[in-house]
């Protein structure tokens, strides 16, 4: 693993013992040594959080008390080593009762006991770095794994966006069908961006009803409304510095969305109830099985909404356009299930592959998962027959089943089945197919007449 | 110049420098430089009776005085530190300010002639 260098930063306004000091720590490959000659120059850097400063008690612009102060407000993290010329032995103790390192005396030790003192502070920092990087490239490792399985192309493109959009602080959509794993791709794009040591924060529009969500996202101040019996914290607050995830943005009402088109343009928000002004700094991830385009077209989604929250679209293909993947997110499955179950691990037999590989997946890996779950737990032997691969029939037979059907009924069929895996959105059904709307509508009266006649 | 005559013993600066000859060459030619703009920082001040400001830069030149290994200054930048507070005994703080100017102004001439330094 590559080493990574310690950053030292000395700050000191008397050239000569600046000079030794640098010149006396970059001897060692290990340190990464900036220097300072004041504490307004030290503190435009501050922010790089060193892991060490070794600091002059009397600076020409400040006091070591004030400087202490400064990096305790901001780089807390980072370890104070004093180097004075006088032994006060009350400054000393209060240093060190603010939780300094070391105070060491500007005399003919002062290399050796800060070479001392640094040693001391090395070993800790040192393993603390290391943890941190494998710790992070676990991480990224991990949650790629877990989302993202497969070697199909569009799943290339999807890992591709993912890495641009983690590099910098842009609002993220992700489209695709229901159960093409939105979610976890906005965790971990989350997990793989700058914001990652900060919340991540879900909220699902369509599961909340409009009334509640702008105290859900808002939060609200006591006495806002009844039953508001305390001051609560929306969720854009409690994601700040972080990343806000509006799953089912495409459910969210024309109201709500001139809200939230307001708070994401000022950067601020006040409270349901309230009227103070919160800033605001969250990373935006959006997501729905929408066509939001369509639903801008028809009045249901506001177009300047829309651009603001497009950014970067990440589009996750439809299981059936990534069967290449389909096996390889299958076993994953079965030797997740079975680890996290204690059983016996199983595997897929050729037939049972060849009835995965033709199925469609109207409910794509979400369907794919709780069929594979079911399998292993249906499943005594280790082979998983095809037997115990268990499909929905009816969405099943509308690809395979073509010798049951007239034409007319297939056609039926196949609209009744877009209906339901674009939930019933009838132009977009319409659009999929290339035919128009009013056979859409004929069809699904049809449908009604006949049940209505049962 | 003899070595029992120089006025200062780099002995420390030596080990500090890690006996790095080009380094310590350049931290000579600093200290130079370093004190002379401080003795004359300390005569302005003494035109201006600024005593919290001489107290400032002698409490700075203290640990240089050091590292070169000048003797016999301890007492007076002792006194000199501790002067700017309570009142000033003014003829007795110049006089020891004058003290270590002429200990320092010929210490950097010996410095100068023996690391071959232009003025």
């Amino acid at each position: 693993m590559k080493k990574i260098p310690i950053k030292i930063f000395v700050v000191e306004d008397d050239p000569i013992y600046r000079s030794l000091l640098v010149h006396f720590l970059s001897l060692n490959p290990d340190y990464q040594v900036k220097s300072y000659e004041n504490a307004a120059s030290f503190y435009k850097d501050l922010t790089e959080q060193p892991e060490i400063i070794t600091l002059d008690y009397n600076l020409p612009d400040a006091t070591g008390e004030l400087v202490l102060d400064k990096i305790l407000q901001v780089s807390p993290q980072s370890k104070v080593i004093f180097i004075s010329v006088k032994e006060d032995i009350k400054t000393a103790i209060n240093l060190f009762k603010k939780g300094v390192h070391d105070y060491i005396i500007k005399d003919e030790d002062v290399q050796q006991r800060l070479w001392v003192s640094i040693q001391n502070l090395k070993e800790n920092i040192l393993l603390k770095k290391e943890v941190a990087s494998l710790k992070n490239e676990v991480e990224k490792k991990l949650n790629l794994q877990h989302t993202l399985i497969g070697q199909s192309e569009g799943l290339k493109k999807v890992l591709d966006l993912m890495q641009k959009a983690a590099q910098v602080n842009i609002t993220t959509s992700i489209t695709g069908e229901t159960g093409t794993g939105k979610d976890l791709v906005a965790k971990s794009l989350h997990n793989l961006s700058a914001q990652k040591d900060h919340p991540f924060i879900a909220i699902n529009v369509a599961a909340i009803p409009h009334d509640l969500l702008e105290s859900e996202l808002f939060g609200h101040e006591k006495g806002a409304f009844t039953g508001a019996a305390s001051r609560r914290l929306g969720k854009m607050e409690e994601a700040q510095n972080g990343t806000l995830f509006l799953d089912e943005i495409g459910d969210m009402n024309l109201n709500m969305q001139a809200k939230l088109l307001r708070a994401l343009q000022e950067k601020e928000l006040t409270r349901v109830g309230g009227n103070e002004v919160i800033k605001i700094n969250v990373r935006i991830i959006v997501a729905t099985h929408r066509n939001l385009l369509m639903e801008v077209k028809k009045g249901k989604f506001r177009e300047d909404l829309y651009y603001r929250l497009l950014g970067l679209n990440i589009y996750l293909p439809p299981l059936r356009e990534r069967s290449s993947d389909i096996i390889l997110l299958a076993n994953f499955f079965i030797e997740t299930f079975c680890k996290e179950n204690g059983i016996h691990k199983k595997h897929l037999g050729v037939e049972a592959k060849k009835k995965l590989l033709k199925y469609h997946f109207p409910g794509n890996i979400r369907e794919l998962k709780s069929i594979i779950e079911l399998a292993c737990v249906l499943t005594e032997k280790d082979e998983i027959e095809p037997a115990f691969i268990q499909l929905q029939e009816d969405a099943h037979s509308v690809y395979t089943g073509l010798g049951h059907y007239t034409l007319k009924e297939y056609n039926e069929k196949l609209v009744e089945h877009y209906l339901q895996v674009y939930d019933h959105d009838v132009m977009t059904v319409a659009h999929k197919l290339g035919i128009g709307k009013t056979t859409v509508y004929r069809i699904i009266q049809r449908k009604r007449k006949e049940i209505l006649s049962k | 110049m003899s070595k029992q005559n120089a006025l200062y013993d780099l002995e420390c600066l030596r080990q500090q420098t890690g006996n790095d000859e080009v380094f310590l060459h350049s931290i000579v030619v600093l200290f130079i430089k370093q004190t002379s703009e401080n003795l004359a920082k300390i005569n302005q001040d003494i035109q201006i009776k600024n005593w919290p400001g001489i107290s400032f830069i002698i409490h700075k030149m203290k640990s240089n005085i050091k590292l070169f290994g000048i003797p016999g200054l301890g007492p007076a930048i002792d006194y000199l530190e501790e002067a700017s507070s309570g009142e000033v005994d003014e003829g007795k703080v110049i006089a020891q300010l004058k003290n270590i100017e002429s200990v320092l102004n010929e210490c950097i001439e010996q410095l100068k002639q023996a690391f071959q330094i232009d003025s």
